[in-house]
């Protein structure tokens, strides 16, 4: 350290000195010269003329030292002083210098990660050429309280026809296939899309082509294009890759292009885009909505221009087709399309929280540094008396304090490698684009300014308080300690208040947290396996093919040992994916127009699922092999659905129908318990029909659910054979436990509450450590009138009181501010809270209490030192 | 204190070296040093040296330029120039020079204020 110092002031120096001072001795010389060769002119003796001229230019030394003085950067200089010698007073200080390292550190690792975050997610333009052009269309349907609907195919092709705000428009939907022929068979998801989809988002494939219109048409469609990791993974990057075949639910599908990785939104693990195309058994009929649609505006149309226009396209077509009557729609931008709300506002309220966590570690730190200071008093004083001006102190104070910072924030930013990297793990699944987290320039350019920032605010205090230091007041210092000792719990307090702040939010999060792991979903979750398969349409073209596939595997999996029950469903609760909804209709009560069709949830399942997911049978029965695609069709309906359209009649034996017109009238059987399909959301109506009598259609992706009697994980290799036996080109897509499911419903909100609780939980110690740190300095300073207490009479616990109530004294005021605080800031959270008011008095009394207690033990530490003050020994004190 | 005493004979050697470049044009540091020596009649004794330092200071204000150029008796000098900002700024310092003196004048002569 010493040499390279050394190395360093050498080479700043030779850089400015060099030149400069090599033409600043010419010039003296020259001058030498001058004077020397007048002298002689004026008779003068060589020798004499030589010592006159030196006697006339004075010490050369000296005049080079007032030119450098002059010249030499002043203030980097004195700067590089300043520094060396801030960096001589650390390290005479190894403890407290580790401590305010270390606890700036913290501050900076954490918001650094956190920032990666909201930079990954939040700020960082999507990748495509003027990203902020390109916008989702969405629809809702207020009179029957769907917040989000997709297009159908026929609005989106008028869409694209009609609407002039935008240069393209494309539609697309996600899918799952299962890629065989090259390797193991392996799952990808990918994009089903129209040709315009490549052109909206403005991105070129890197090899072949992309889809033309024509490919559009069922039958000609067997074209792909794969992502580059595919390409890579699965074809080593082979360039002539363009023109092979590989099959896609066991169709051919021939690769005509690869796109590069950008291209991958709005998930990063889409690995392949097929053309668009409606098959002929599935009518594109203007009730099916499904489609995802894309726009890039036009240059110079506002985003209020748009939205007007596109509304008033579909109020056109609302006048002009029923199944669009009463639907509304929105528009946003693609970027906050892509990081759900959920997330974003998570996000900002981690970085206001961590926010709050640095500003505590600051005023730790300047508490650290005004404690500091007055042991320096001494040193300043002197040095104060010796000439430095007040200026120069400070300078000299603050250059040391940025030092400190500095040190901080580098460390912290070795902290945030590892936050970056543990958010990466944290957030493993549900979160697009999480993947593109890391340390780069914006994110550091972040850490050093909030470094910067901390450094100005923990030491702007500390240098102006230490360096009014004078050795006249050296010997009268009790006012001055009095303003100091003021200031320090001030400081104090500040941190409590935002600790406090800190504090309520994690526990308010926490408590929605136990709400939400708590919520009674309605049905047993342990020992239950859950497989997802999908049947692909060539060899599973329709119903029959389906059925038999299902009842073969469930009867296999039921003579599986240790199996107790098996069924088969096209949806789980809780599980990612999707929610058939659909109009729900009575006999009694006909609707002729889709507009005021109430919603409900459909689900196909088989006669053991209710027994495998323990869900509770209330009335009538279960299905049956009874129930067979010939015999009266028939459905269950769920507690909530008849409360709300039976409530006060007898649900079962009634008629009723899924949607508007043609469609089979079905004979409700039973009533089951409600089940939670969102751990945050009310539990919606569910009518459950029979897989085996098709209603609408089978559906081709389906879930097998076991309940077994021993730990549910030994079923799945057992599973894995019999689906491999059945048909030995099909993978599960998924195979996990109904536990996990339900574990993972509530993954986002408990990533969420760790992280706060974490920072919370630092700021306690933050905190803790500044109360413990202003008493212990309070009792070195009154030992003296704390002997003379004793020395009167006063009891050890008289003087552990005193201490102990001057610490809850300090708090006291920072508890009432971070109450405020915190209030304001549980605003912030309102929309992550489930079941829990922003003003929960629960979580604000227990939160009070913890900080009691906290300050309790942290002034109990200095007040027992305190008590144990010999009167005779705090007599001879100072 | 002693710095405050370096700034009234800084400012002052400051306005000697640009009057002296004013009224004699571009010039080394052995004229300038000389120039201000034969004007005081030898009744300030400069040490040649201390212009060094002063000649520095008021480039880096801009109020005087340098450039190497060659002397009488051709030598590689340093010539020193005033610049337009240097003319202003001795205008100024000529002025405030003269309201002082005249203060200081009425001063020792005693004359009520």
């Amino acid at each position: 350290m010493p040499t390279l110092r050394g190395l360093l002031v050498g080479i700043v120096g030779a850089l400015h000195r060099t030149r400069a001072e090599l033409e600043l001795n010419e010039e003296l010389e020259t001058h030498r010269a001058m004077l020397f060769n007048e002298n002689l002119r004026r008779g003068l003796a060589q020798e004499e003329a030589l010592r006159q001229a030196n006697i006339a230019l004075g010490n050369t030394l000296s005049i080079t030292e007032g030119v450098r003085e002059q010249a030499g950067l002043p203030g980097l200089e004195s700067l590089w002083q300043d520094v060396r010698f801030g960096v001589r007073q650390l390290r005479r200080a190894p403890g407290f210098t580790a401590t305010a390292v270390l606890t700036l550190a913290l501050g900076v690792g954490a918001n650094t990660a956190i920032f990666s975050a909201v930079h990954a997610l939040l700020l960082r333009a999507l990748p495509f050429p003027n990203s902020q052009n390109l916008i989702a269309l969405w629809c809702r349907q207020p009179s029957r309280g769907i917040p989000r609907l997709p297009l159908s195919i026929p609005d989106y092709f008028d869409a694209q026809q009609q609407l002039r705000s935008f240069e393209g428009i494309a539609a697309y939907w996600g899918v799952e296939d299962t890629i065989t022929g090259i390797g193991e068979p392996t799952r990808v998801q990918g994009i089903t899309a129209f040709a315009s989809y490549f052109q909206v988002l403005s991105v070129n494939p890197i090899l072949g082509r992309t889809f033309t219109a024509d490919e559009q048409q069922w039958g000609r469609h067997h074209v792909v294009v794969i992502s580059r990791s595919l390409w890579i993974s699965a074809f080593a990057a082979d360039p002539a890759v363009v023109g092979r075949t590989i099959q896609l639910d066991a169709e051919p599908f021939t690769i005509i292009g690869v796109m590069p990785d950008a291209a991958s939104v709005p998930n990063p693990r889409i690995q392949v885009w097929i053309p668009a195309s409606a098959p002929p058994d599935h009518p594109p009929g203007r009730n099916n909505r499904w489609m995802h649609v894309i726009a890039r505006l036009r240059p110079g149309i506002s985003l209020e221009f748009a939205s007007a226009e596109f509304e008033t396209f579909m109020r056109t077509l609302g006048n002009s087709y029923d199944e669009d009557k009463g639907i509304t729609t929105y528009i946003v931008p693609l970027q906050h399309e892509i990081t759900d709300e959920r997330t974003r506002s998570s996000l900002i309220l981690l970085l206001v929280m961590v926010g709050l966590l640095l500003l505590i570690a600051s005023a730790n730190i300047a508490n650290l540094l005004l404690a500091r200071g007055t042991t320096r008093t001494h040193e300043i004083a002197i040095r104060t008396s010796l000439g430095a001006n007040r200026t120069r102190l400070i300078r000299q104070l603050l250059t040391e304090h940025m030092l400190l910072a500095f040190c901080g924030g580098s460390a912290g930013v070795a902290f945030a490698i590892g936050g970056v990297a543990l958010l990466r793990r944290m957030s493993v699944h549900p979160v697009p684009r999480a993947a593109t987290m890391a340390l780069d320039v914006p994110v550091l350019v972040f850490a050093v300014g909030i470094t910067a920032v901390s450094g100005v605010l923990c030491g702007i205090l500390p240098a102006l308080a230490s360096s009014r230091a004078q050795l006249h007041e050296d010997l009268s210092t009790r006012t001055r300690k009095a303003s100091l000792s003021r200031a320090r719990s001030a400081l104090v307090a500040i941190e409590t208040a935002f600790a406090v702040a800190l504090l309520i939010g994690a526990g308010l999060l926490l408590h929605s947290l136990y709400r939400l792991e708590t919520v009674n979903v309605g049905f047993s979750a342990d020992d239950v396996v859950v497989a997802e398969f999908d049947l692909p349409r060539a060899h599973y073209p329709e119903n029959v093919p389906r059925l038999a596939f299902v009842r073969d595997l469930s009867a296999r999996a039921s003579q599986l040992p240790k199996v107790r029950a098996v069924g088969a469903t096209e949806t789980l609760p809780l599980y990612p994916g999707n929610q058939f909804w659909t109009g729900f209709v009575r006999q009694e009560q006909p609707v002729a127009s889709w507009e005021h069709v109430p919603t409900v949830a459909h689900v196909h399942i088989t006669p053991g699922y209710f027994a495998a997911m323990r869900i509770p049978l209330m009335a009538g029965r279960d299905f049956s092999e009874q129930d067979t695609p010939a015999s009266d069709h028939v459905a269950i309906v769920s507690e909530a659905l008849r409360r709300r359209f039976f409530a006060g009649e007898e649900a079962i034996g009634r008629r009723i129908k899924l949607g508007v017109g043609e469609g089979d009238w079905l004979t409700v059987v039973g009533v089951v318990g409600d089940v939670a399909y969102e751990l945050d959301k009310e539990q919606p109506p569910i009518v459950y029909t029979a897989f085996v009598q098709g209603v609408n259609g089978v559906p081709s992706d389906m879930l097998l659910v076991v309940r077994t009697d021993s730990d549910p994980h030994l079923l799945f290799s057992q599973l894995r054979d019999q689906i491999h036996q059945i048909d030995h080109d099909l993978v599960f897509r998924e195979l996990t436990t109904m536990s996990e499911v339900l574990s993972q419903a509530a993954d986002q909100p408990r990533v969420t509450v760790t992280l706060l609780s974490v920072f919370a939980g630092l700021a306690l110690l933050m905190a803790a450590v500044g109360i413990y740190g202003v008493l212990a300095y309070t009792v070195t300073q009154r030992t003296h009138e704390i002997g003379i207490r004793m020395a009167l009479g006063a009891l050890p616990s008289h003087v552990l009181a005193m201490v102990v109530s001057k610490g809850l004294r300090t708090a006291m005021w920072g508890v009432a501010a971070g109450l405020v605080l915190g209030s304001v800031t549980a605003r912030l959270l309102r929309t992550l809270l489930f079941e829990v008011r922003p003003l929960d008095p629960a979580t604000y009394a227990m939160t009070v209490g913890v900080f009691l207690a906290v300050t309790v033990f942290a002034s109990y530490l200095p007040a027992r030192r305190a008590a144990r003050v010999a009167p005779s020994v705090a007599l001879r004190h100072e | 204190m002693i710095q405050q005493r370096a700034d009234i004979l800084r400012g002052t050697l400051d306005l000697m070296v640009l009057q002296t470049l004013d009224t004699m044009g571009p010039l080394h540091g052995y004229g300038i040093a000389r120039r201000i020596e034969q004007v005081s009649n030898n009744l300030l004794q400069l040490n040649q040296g201390t212009i060094y330092p002063a000649l520095v200071r008021l480039q880096q204000c801009g109020w005087i330029s340098a450039y190497w150029g060659e002397s009488d008796n051709n030598r590689r000098a340093k010539f020193y120039e005033l610049t337009r900002a240097g003319k202003k700024r001795l205008a100024a310092e000529v002025g405030n020079w003269e309201r002082v003196s005249a203060v200081i004048g009425r001063l020792l002569a005693g004359e009520g204020v």
